[in-house]
């Protein structure tokens, strides 16, 4: 696949998630379900994703591990897969489906602004623990999104929560105690990696640092729930999406801000 | 006792540590060299809190998993803090031909328990390359050596990017440090002879300064400069080797004017004179030495597999799982 039909491929993608948004917001009014319609529309998203993430791989003879487009891209495959897998197993996350695809959108159209030019990937870093901790650190930000989006939707509708969103709520917490494995599993994957890329397990440089506090914040939020629990539940879901921003922020932000190692500065 | 054991075990206590933990974590990205000191207090009060829970708790020996996934993250504590106590970090340049100098080595954090075994590695370093893409892309690195066992043995080693080697419990691995050295032979005025060599600095990182001091066994310090006939292609692919590479070599210092010479060449130098003999590579290893790794690997493994079964058991209950019901309950925002 050229790059100029793997663009095409992302503009198209990118498309479709407006496209499903509206579609979203139009069913809505009329008080039909639309899972169906959004189900459908995202699986045609994720076959282009797939497309252009696949033909990109080919064409480089790696994979979207080093530049931001490649985060991005990579992230628009990942994060729509698993929300599709999380609302399939759990229908309480289908109501919020409209924050997921907005916010989607919006990385789809970050992703192309962005150079689409290639880096070689570093010979440090080919290595099976880097896959497997990218594909923890995709699982990760992968459920907290919907985590985040249910979280949001229930903020949304807080005079209402009490009544329709228990199902909600048990959702909520039960894809942030997954990410959190998957957060844990990520952070050992990469320890082992860098152990074999830069013969230091760790180093306490930037994305290090702040993949570290994510997981600690994750695990003081854990705890005060159980602490506290007359807390109003409003806290909970606000320090949620505090969380998936937090973890955002550390994905495709301070990678690509700092000069460390994990830059790809080699 | 109990009550002073009841309130170490507070989950208040753990938000407090946790929440310290946090705000230190960010210090220690600002300030890594103090890592130590910013990390003690607020770990030690979360490993006795966790102790103290895990004696008076009953939630803990209620769920198996959760009781081993915090006493896998104890171990992992205790596995971190003895790595601190016996670690060795360091870096060392060989070059092709050499024998590794124990006394060469550059040492980066030494823990207080750490037993300094680093004389008894022997390994000599053999030839080296260093594989460029096009736009001076670092590629791949092959490096060969041969490791002198303790039996007396010798085994030839090929290593790179993906492959480092142990000995005496140190790793070594290579470094996208390295460069060129020239070698040179001394001869003084009573017909005494020596061999050094002068590293130049990381190459092609540095291709514009490739300059560096040495002091000859008289006491002068010369400054030496390589002067490669070529420059390094940044369009197409390229090797970075010691072989047939044409140089010379600038020779100043306080009392001498340069003087450029070319392999096999010599030129006087105050109460001797130098030749230069050769050109070769020198890689530069990082060093690590850290014998609880493996330890501290299983039991970061064993705490996330608890972690993973005591999640799966808290949410095997129907209410999170279950469809929603069809009252609207699909209905999307």
């Amino acid at each position: 696949m050229s790059m100029a039909v793997e663009r095409t491929t992302l503009v198209a993608a990118v498309t479709g998630f407006a496209v499903v948004l509206v579609l979203n917001l139009l069913l809505r009014r009329g008080a039909r379900s639309t899972w169906p319609a959004v189900s459908g529309g995202l699986l045609i998203v994720l076959a282009l994703l797939t497309a252009a993430v696949a033909g990109r791989w080919i064409r480089e003879s790696q994979g979207p591990f080093l530049t931001l487009y490649d985060v991005l891209l990579s992230n628009l495959f990942s994060l729509t897969l698993v929300y599709l897998v999380a609302a399939w197993l759990v229908p309480a996350l289908r109501r919020s489906s409209s924050i997921v695809v907005a916010f989607l959108g919006v990385l789809g159209v970050w992703s192309l602004t962005v150079s689409a030019v290639a880096v070689p990937l570093p010979a440090t870093f080919d290595n099976p623990w880097l896959w497997l901790h990218v594909t923890a650190g995709k699982l990760f930000l992968g459920l907290c999104l919907p985590a985040a989006a249910a979280a949001l939707w229930l903020l949304a509708r807080r005079q209402n929560a009490e009544a329709e969103g228990g199902e909600m709520d048990a959702a909520v917490w039960l894809t942030l105690s997954l990410a959190f494995v998957c957060h844990s599993f990520m952070l050992i994957a990469g320890a082992i990696w860098a152990h074999s890329a830069w013969g230091r397990y760790w180093a306490w440089d930037s994305l290090e640092t702040w993949t570290f506090i994510t997981w600690l914040c994750i695990a003081l939020l854990l705890h005060a729930r159980v602490t506290f629990r007359r807390m109003p539940v409003t806290y909970g879901w606000s320090a949620v999406i505090a969380i998936f921003g937090l973890a955002v922020l550390t994905f495709l932000g301070v990678p690509f801000l700092s000069v460390a190692p994990h830059k790809g500065v080699m | 006792m109990i009550l002073l054991t009841k309130t170490m075990a507070s989950l208040k206590l753990t938000l407090v540590g946790l929440a310290a933990l946090i705000v230190n974590a960010f210090a220690v990205s600002q300030w890594p060299d103090t890592a130590i000191p910013w990390l003690v207090l607020p770990l030690s009060v979360l490993a006795i809190n966790l102790l103290a829970a895990l004696i008076v708790r009953h939630a803990f020996r209620q769920q198996a998993a959760l009781l081993l996934f915090h006493i896998g993250l104890l171990a992992v504590l205790l596995m971190v803090t003895a790595g601190v106590l016996v670690r060795f970090d360091g870096s060392v340049e060989v070059v092709e031909g050499a024998a590794f100098d124990a006394a060469g080595v550059t040492a980066r954090g030494t823990g207080w328990l750490h037993p300094n075994r680093l004389q008894q590695v022997r390994f000599t370093q053999g030839p080296m390359e260093v594989h460029y893409l096009s736009g001076l892309q670092r590629d791949t690195t092959h490096s060969r050596i041969t490791l002198a066992r303790t039996d007396g043995s010798e085994v030839p080693r090929d290593i790179g990017d993906r492959q480092g080697f142990t000995s005496h419990g140190y790793r070594f691995t290579t470094t996208f440090n390295k460069g060129y050295s020239v070698l040179v032979l001394w001869h003084d005025m009573d017909g005494r002879q020596s061999l050094g060599a002068v590293n130049f600095p990381s190459f092609p990182e540095f291709d514009w300064k490739q300059t560096n001091d040495w002091t000859t066994p008289s006491g002068e310090t010369l400054t030496f400069e390589l002067k490669l006939a070529e420059r390094v292609p940044e369009d197409e692919p390229w090797t970075l080797g010691s072989r047939e590479v044409s140089y010379e070599v600038g020779i100043s210092g306080s009392a001498h004017a340069e003087k450029t010479i070319g392999p096999g060449q010599s030129t006087a130098a105050t109460g001797g004179e130098i030749t230069i003999v050769d050109l070769r590579l020198w890689m530069g290893y990082r060093i690590d030495y850290n014998p609880l790794l493996p330890w501290l690997l299983t039991a970061a493994f064993l705490s996330l597999g608890a972690l993973a079964v005591h999640m799966a058991q808290k949410f095997r209950a129907p209410r999170a799982m279950k469809v929603v019901a069809a009252s609207g309950g699909e209905q999307a925002a």
